[in-house]
């Protein structure tokens, strides 16, 4: 008899099982997404010990209809796609086929489903990849997936299972990157009991966000939408001042799925180069629109991959939005008491957090127009008639939040217009709901309203705008004097704005200083012996396309064959401190500096030269000034294009509110 | 160990040991000079590619050794009244300094394990008078490289033919040989860290007195009346700089050496300090036209010339010029250009005494 086989279906699928189900994350994810292919707008997940005990996924969904479900089992089996051709229109979450086979081949499952149109529900029962009965029950239309003992008959990967806090966090990612994606659908996740994310599902991301990280990062974000190159881009960029020690929050979504891509992930950054310290990485929502055809999503069996057919053209779009919607906005890092920020993370952790999060609002808005304070009676008894029972709950929570939310909003009109932009939201969202139960007929005056409340939010959010108003603020403002002759004060209104003047004028140096460098003739240092530099093929190929850039730039070369080329003469101004290993860096940042589509000598320069030069150029610390260099340095960094970061990152402006000094002498508690 | 000695005498001698030592060593006895009283005073200074030797006269009491931190006995003796010093060591190896009305005890290090030099096997030897070698270093040491990835021409080249002995410095754009001429009729070459030379040159005199220098296979010892210094070579083969030079040239021209000195460093006075411009020199019809456009501004400088040949546009780093011409010392030199892209030579009107040659700047 002949060694080779065929593996029986229940082996097969539980090899399959590799690749898609790795741990209960996987199984999150996956059953997640089929509850979004299948039209839910809530999804709750309820898991206990990581996910290895149970998990518990409950939607209120399409549901699968009784004739179907047993052979949703079945591997391959998909109701998503037809044929091959389908793929490349993909717009479901799911489409392989693999996932229900997969998990049930390695665990226990149980599934309650019940379509609209049918009479009662069905239960159904799989252990190990073997059905075991479907029977009638009764149940809410929807789909209630149950896996427990997850590798209960694969001992061999229950091994590589981690601790129980670390599954349960990886699952605490996938819903957090699922609820970004889609802000439409209402997420909660109950570990052990307690309720960790709860997503209002009002379409929109900012109180997701909100509702995800809590207060202080939604409040610095920089919303941006921009089209570009053919692919649309929405989402939020975090301030250099929420920036983060790794780049799990660099979140990514290609068509409404969480992707990791290194193009991407490398434009962000790239975008926020000098605007952050070094080894931090930004807090960023982005989510591209881009063509199906032109996305490869079949790259990785959980679909975290995906592949662009023109991977420069992202990198362009998704730079070009992320540096315009930075370049415009205030990024004035705010010194505020830290007592209150604590109490502000803690009042989010509460259950009822997308509850809270309305009500602040709605208190918020208390010296708003009259029309508004209308609204918020109505959405204030629409609350009241909806969560009866919370009542004393929430009153007992409005009341420390809304302090802080005074004023924060007092001093902050960006912020107050991101709130806005959440009101509006919540607004039109409740009142659709509003609408379900009664239709009183002055709703659409109040929806007209709205709409121009937030046409007019948008406007102000312009974010030249915002830019030109720290201008005007910071050039209006008394110069009150010089601090330990190396800060600058400035006082304008309630506000105090300290400026590092070292940190000014480097900056300003160093735009100055890179601005003459992309001025520079080209011109070329003759070498007495020609360099010969080693390319790898990739490099030989770009150095091929770039040789006209080159040259421009002032090299002398040659192919000398063999990926071999010879430099006959340098770039003047490198020309110095020249050796044959900077031209593969050159090279490589040539390679970078094109595909953002800017030319000019500052990346045969090393970057790090052009700090050095606008450090020693600028003023110290330690060193006296007048009023009039004061005033003439504020006009200088201010015309850079970011007045905010010095070229390492740091702060060079801060302020401090009246409000925060009357606190800290107690004459406000 | 007990002696005393001229301050004077002892501070240029420390002077010198101290270029060898290591200022920061991760063994305390490499931090320090090594003491040694025999017939005369001796002492020494050895670091890992250096090592300098230099006795002194002195009034010895009682033979022995010691090492002491350098920069301690530096600055004590740098500070003592120009008087007689009298050293004495305690068998605790506790060092008493004392002159006029100062009084030291400081701690010292047993001389045991100190790196002595090596002695260096007599294979070639040649003698140079300290002026000669003296403005042979000066003449090249700027045109060495800082490139550590050619290691080779951080270096300069010392070569004995026949009678003739030059030294050469290249750093990819220019190129500098100095030469004078010896008794002694040996072949040999050997590449001197620049760091060494630099050492070598502040140690030397304007004298007549002779230099010998000894070349082993991996060390040179240049030998003064009071010094002996030893420098490792660097490995590698030199680039074969005669190669390089041209021999046929466009044009030639003959300058006034302070002049035209004088002409480049106005023109590079308007370059910014942030970033340098290059020199454009325009040669027709006897004159010659140095030109800078800069950011800042224009300027424009005549000096009349002898010109050989044809009218030549070409561009410089103003910076090597005036390195190679401010070594050149001598009234008026030549200069010959092979191309307005191709190198320039700069040489005495007579004898060969140095060869200075510079790549140009290419100029739109």
């Amino acid at each position: 008899m002949g060694k080779v086989i065929i593996l029986d279906e229940n082996t097969a699928n539980q090899i399959a099982a590799g690749e898609v189900v790795e741990r209960p994350a996987s199984i999150v994810k996956e059953m997640v997404e089929n509850s979004l292919d299948a039209n839910a707008t809530s999804i709750t997940v309820d898991i206990l010990n990581g996910g290895k005990k149970s998990i518990t996924i409950i939607d209120n969904g399409d549901g699968i209809d009784s004739d179907d479900v047993q052979m949703a089992f079945e591997r391959h089996a998909t109701s998503k796609i037809r044929s091959i051709d389908d793929l490349y229109t993909i717009a479901t979450m799911g489409f392989r086929g693999e996932a229900l086979a997969s998990i049930a081949s390695v665990s226990k499952v149980e599934v309650i489903t019940k379509t609209l149109k049918a009479e009662n529900g069905i239960r159904v029962k799989v252990e190990g990849g073997e059905f075991l009965y479907a029977k009638p029950t009764g149940a809410p239309k929807g789909t209630t997936f149950i896996v427990k003992e997850l590798f209960y008959n694969t001992p061999a990967r229950y091994k590589f299972l981690k601790r129980d806090a670390t599954e349960a966090g990886y699952i605490h990612d996938a819903i957090t990157r699922i609820a970004l994606a889609r802000p439409d659908v209402s997420m909660k996740f109950i570990n052990q009991g307690k309720t960790t994310i709860h997503t209002p599902g009002n379409h929109d991301l900012l109180s997701t966000i909100y509702s995800l990280f809590g207060k202080e990062i939604a409040h610095s974000v920089i919303p941006l939408d921009s089209t570009a190159e053919g692919i649309k881009i929405s989402g939020y960029a975090g301030k250099p001042e929420i920036s983060r020690g790794n780049r799990n929050f660099e979140f990514v979504f290609v068509n409404g799925r969480w992707v990791y891509n290194k193009t991407i992930i490398a434009a962000i950054e790239d975008a926020y180069k000098t605007k952050l310290m070094q080894k931090r990485f930004p807090f960023t929502v982005l989510k591209l629109d881009i063509d199906p055809r032109l996305v490869d999503v079949n790259v990785h069996p959980a679909k975290l991959e995906v592949r662009f057919s023109d991977e420069q053209q992202v990198f362009r779009a998704v730079n070009f939005a992320v540096s315009s919607a930075l370049s415009g906005t205030s990024l004035i890092h705010q010194v505020k008491d830290v007592g209150s920020m604590k109490e502000d993370n803690n009042s989010n952790l509460g259950p009822s957090k997308t509850e809270l999060v309305k009500n602040k609002l709605g208190t918020s808005k208390s010296l708003s127009s009259h029309a508004e304070q209308t609204i918020i009676g109505l959405d204030i008894k629409q609350q009241q008639s909806h969560y009866t029972t919370r009542q004393i709950e929430q009153s007992m929570e409005i009341e420390q939040p809304r302090q802080i939310e005074q004023s924060m909003r007092i001093d902050q009109p960006k912020q107050i217009e991101q709130e806005k932009q959440i009101e509006q939201q919540m607004k039109i969202e409740q009142e659709k709901r509003f609408e379900n139960i009664s239709k009183p007929p002055h709703i659409v005056n109040y929806q007209s309203i709205a709409n121009e409340m937030s046409k007019q939010a948008e406007t102000d959010q312009a974010p030249s705008s915002q830019r030109e108003n720290d201008k005007e603020k910071l050039l209006n403002s008394r110069v009150v004097g010089q601090a330990f002759e190396s800060f600058i004060i400035l006082e304008l209104g309630d506000e105090l704005f300290l400026i590092d003047q070292h940190a000014a004028h480097e900056r300003v140096r160093y735009e100055k200083i890179k601005e003459q460098f992309t001025q520079n003739e080209f011109y070329s240092q003759g070498l007495m012996t020609p360099l010969a530099v080693e390319l790898t093929e990739v490099e030989m190929q770009k150095y091929n396309e770039l040789h006209d850039y080159i040259t421009r730039l002032g090299f002398e070369t040659e192919d000398f064959g063999n990926r071999t080329i010879l430099i006959r003469s340098v770039p003047y101004i490198i020309s110095g401190d020249f050796s044959s290993h900077d031209f593969r860096d050159i090279l490589e940042r040539l390679i970078g500096e094109v595909n953002r589509g800017v030319s000019g000598v500052s990346e045969i320069i090393p970057e790090e030269t052009i700090y050095m030069m606008a450090c020693k150029s600028a003023i110290k610390a330690n060193r006296p000034m007048s009023t009039m260099e004061i005033e003439g340095l504020v006009k200088d960094l201010l015309d850079t294009t970011n007045p905010y970061n010095c070229v390492h990152g740091r702060p060079i402006i801060i302020s401090i509110k009246k409000r925060e000094l009357e606190k800290k002498f107690k004459r406000i508690v | 160990m007990k002696f005393s000695c001229n301050k004077q005498d002892l501070m240029e001698a420390i002077n010198i040991v101290q270029k060898a030592v290591m200022t920061k060593a991760t063994i305390p006895i490499l931090e320090g000079i090594y003491i040694e009283t025999n017939d005369s005073l001796k002492m020494v200074g050895n670091c890992y590619d250096m090592g300098i030797e230099c006795s002194i006269n002195a009034d010895i009491q009682q033979k022995g050794s010691i090492v002491l931190n350098s920069r301690m006995f530096g600055d004590i003796v740098r500070r003592l009244p120009n008087s007689e010093v009298f050293i004495q060591v305690k068998p605790n190896f506790n060092v008493i300094i004392e002159c006029d009305n100062s009084y030291f005890e400081i701690k010292g290090l047993s001389a045991e394990g100190y790196p002595m030099l090596p002695t260096v096997e007599e294979e070639q030897k040649i003698s140079v008078s300290q002026t000669s070698l003296r403005n042979m270093i000066r003449k090249t040491i700027y045109a060495i490289s800082n490139d550590e990835n050619r290691k080779i021409l951080t270096g300069s080249l010392i070569e004995a033919n026949d009678g003739d002995l030059s030294m050469v410095a290249l750093d990819g754009f220019r190129l500098a040989v100095a030469k004078v001429m010896i008794k002694e009729d040996t072949n040999f070459k050997a590449v001197i860290p620049g760091k060494n030379l630099t050492e070598i040159y502040k140690i030397l005199e304007q004298s007549d007195k002779d230099v010998k220098i000894t070349l082993s296979k991996n060390q040179a010892l240049f030998e003064l009346e009071q010094c002996r210094i030893i420098s490792k070579l660097l490995e590698g083969e030199y680039m074969n700089y005669k190669n390089f030079l041209p021999e046929q040239f466009e044009t030639n021209i003959v300058v006034d050496v302070s002049e035209i000195i004088e002409s480049i460093e106005r023109a590079s006075l308007i370059t910014n300090d942030d970033k340098r411009y290059p020199v454009k020199i325009v040669i027709e019809d006897n004159k010659m036209l140095i030109t800078s456009n800069t950011d800042v501004g224009i300027s424009k400088e005549e000096l009349l010339i002898n010109i050989n040949g044809n009218n030549m546009t070409i561009g410089f780093n103003p910076k090597y010029l005036l390195d190679s011409l401010k070594v050149a010392d001598e009234e008026k030199v030549e200069i010959f250009f092979s191309s307005s892209v191709g190198p320039c030579i700069i040489k005495p009107i007579e004898g060969d005494s140095f060869v200075f040659m510079i790549l140009p700047v290419r100029i739109k």
